[in-house]
């Protein structure tokens, strides 16, 4: 089967790229199977691994390839730069489309309105909910109610409706798309765990080592971590707070924050109002692998996302696969992520207390911390494994060919 | 899922339900809202014999004084029949902040158990779970 793979690749700074590149390596393993790749024309792709492996193409070629492929797969997200050049294929050549974001509003309307074709984001709009103002949402949109007016409008309606069949990370997901596009051939398949770069060293602890190392970390250290695009809806807040409550009781400890905040979130200024400067890391942004190998030095990792706009965050199955006892936001499209193989505080009025007592509670039991640890990187490697879940995708495709 | 990894998730959920559950208690007990209306339950539930009439100071005038005098005189007189009912409406009343603090109690537990399902609805629930997944699967083929 030939297949063609539309996706943003590195050194686009993005977990879905490293995700679709590990996706990509996986899926070739098939020796029936060959994978043409087609990106962006604003970039050049740094992988050498993936460059030597796979013939590269910007998606203005694929016109003229479309008939060698029996399967197209686009690895869409919500972003109009990395991922808006998909929009017109998914319509003219449908295929496989993998909504890693359960929304494709912002990627539509930068596409449209923000490229002044306000007549288009008009009639996606339309076309999804009927007789509604483009204008007014877009409005709403750009004064920050974004995430409300986009879990009401995701947009992706007519995406499902030109594709042959559509791939999510949660059965949250699933049900949502089901519910409004029940005739739809929607199947869910969890992210791979995938590392990217080079194999990891032998063993979890080698790796956890190795990463205390190069952040000049003793192994005694009780050390906290958050990673990613640092965000308001991330709550670190309510983090440092529950780290501040430790740290009479273990000095030692050190939080690090290995990612870069958004420019209107103000990161260095908050963590020394909350007197943390000495205590916390701020590592800026990181190469895909350095990034993804230093969350092997936590003890916790904190991923807390509320409110969400449906997708499935990367960094939690990072951090269990990893081995890193990982506390995370019980929402709706972390569902299939057990309570005990990972811990999930509920979005509430009690998320401070809640996040302080399990952090103590943690800190002053490393068994616990550790049977958290072992259970999450258990559940990754029998629920996430990367070559199972490439069959997977190959299986899906297979069922859907052109 | 393997069961052994399975059984090490579920006790591991219960010692993490348990923080979680101890942090709502105590959230709850010491809701800033709960705490004040308790207290200003109990200051008013006492009632005193002596109120508004007990002049431990006379007040300033030959009328106002002539009128302390008879009051006092009268709360003296009436001393017998009025202190028994206002020490068993101090009762009543004790009794009352004490039930109503048992109920406030009992719906905060309450709320707290109806956010986690018991062992046996979570039971149930996994084996709907199963049996929708067993559908699911077969629409799919």
């Amino acid at each position: 089967m030939r297949i063609a793979f539309f996706t943003i690749l590195s050194p686009i700074r993005s977990a879905l790229a490293d995700c679709a590149e590990g996706l990509i390596l996986a899926m070739a393993k098939n020796q029936d199977v060959i994978i043409d790749i087609f990106i962006n024309d604003d970039y050049q792709p740094d992988n050498n691994q993936i460059l030597k492996q796979f013939n590269i193409y910007t998606y203005h070629k694929f016109a003229a390839l479309a008939d060698q492929y029996q399967s197209i797969l686009y690895w869409m997200g919500d972003h109009g730069q990395y991922h808006g050049f998909m929009l017109d294929f998914i319509h003219r050549f449908p295929g496989i489309v993998v909504l890693n974001d359960l929304t494709l509003h912002r990627c539509i309307m930068q596409n449209t309105l923000d490229k002044g074709d306000p007549a288009t984001y008009q009639f996606e709009l339309q076309y999804a909910y009927g007789n509604v103002n483009a204008i007014d949402i877009a409005t709403q949109i750009k004064k920050g109610q974004d995430d409300q007016i986009i879990l009401k409008y995701p947009l992706y309606e007519r995406v499902v409706d030109s594709s042959l069949g559509v791939i999510v990370h949660s059965e949250y997901g699933r049900n949502k798309i089901l519910a409004s596009h029940p005739q739809s051939s929607v199947k869910r398949i969890p992210y791979p765990f995938f590392m990217p770069g080079q194999e990891l060293p032998g063993s979890l602890a080698e790796a956890r080592a190795q990463a205390r190392t190069s952040l000049d970390l003793s192994n005694d250290t009780f050390v906290v971590g958050s990673s990613g695009i640092f965000v308001p809806n991330k709550h670190l807040g309510d983090s440092f707070s529950a780290f501040a409550h430790i740290l009479p009781k273990h000095p030692r400890s050190k939080y690090i924050l290995s990612g870069f905040a958004v420019p209107e979130y103000n990161l260095a200024s908050h963590i020394e109002q909350m007197g943390l400067t000495p205590y916390v890391t701020l590592t800026g942004w990181l190469p895909p692998d350095e990034f993804s190998r230093q969350m092997a030095a936590f003890d916790v990792g904190i991923h807390l996302r509320y409110p969400h706009i449906g997708g499935v965050p990367y960094t939690p199955i990072r951090l269990m696969g990893l081995g890193v006892c990982t506390i995370i936001s019980d929402i709706e499209p972390l569902a299939e992520f057990p309570q005990g193989a990972c811990i999930k505080i509920p979005p509430d009025a009690y998320q401070r207390d809640s996040l302080r007592a399990i952090l103590e509670y943690l800190a002053d039991h490393p068994d616990f911390r550790q049977q958290i640890a072992r259970n999450g990187q258990r559940f990754i490697e029998q629920n996430h494994d990367i070559d199972r879940i490439a069959e997977q995708y190959l299986q899906f495709l297979m069922a859907h060919r052109r | 899922m393997d069961s052994q990894l399975t059984h090490d998730i579920i006790q591991a959920n219960k010692q993490i339900e348990t923080i979680l559950q101890r942090v709502r208690a105590s959230s709850l007990a010491a809701s800033p809202v709960r705490v004040a209306v308790f207290q200003q339950m109990r200051q008013s539930a006492a009632i005193n014999t002596h109120w508004h009439i007990a002049w431990p100071h006379w007040p300033p005038g030959i009328r106002a004084k002539i009128t302390a005098a008879l009051q006092k005189i009268t709360r003296r007189l009436l001393q017998w029949y009025i202190d028994p009912i206002v020490e068993q409406q101090n009762r009543f009343n004790q009794t009352v902040v004490n039930a109503v603090q048992l109920l406030a109690d009992d719906v905060a537990a309450l709320q707290i158990s109806c956010q986690t399902p018991s062992p046996l609805q979570q039971t149930q629930i996994d084996q709907i779970q199963q049996q929708l997944d067993a559908l699911a699967r077969q629409i799919v083929k």
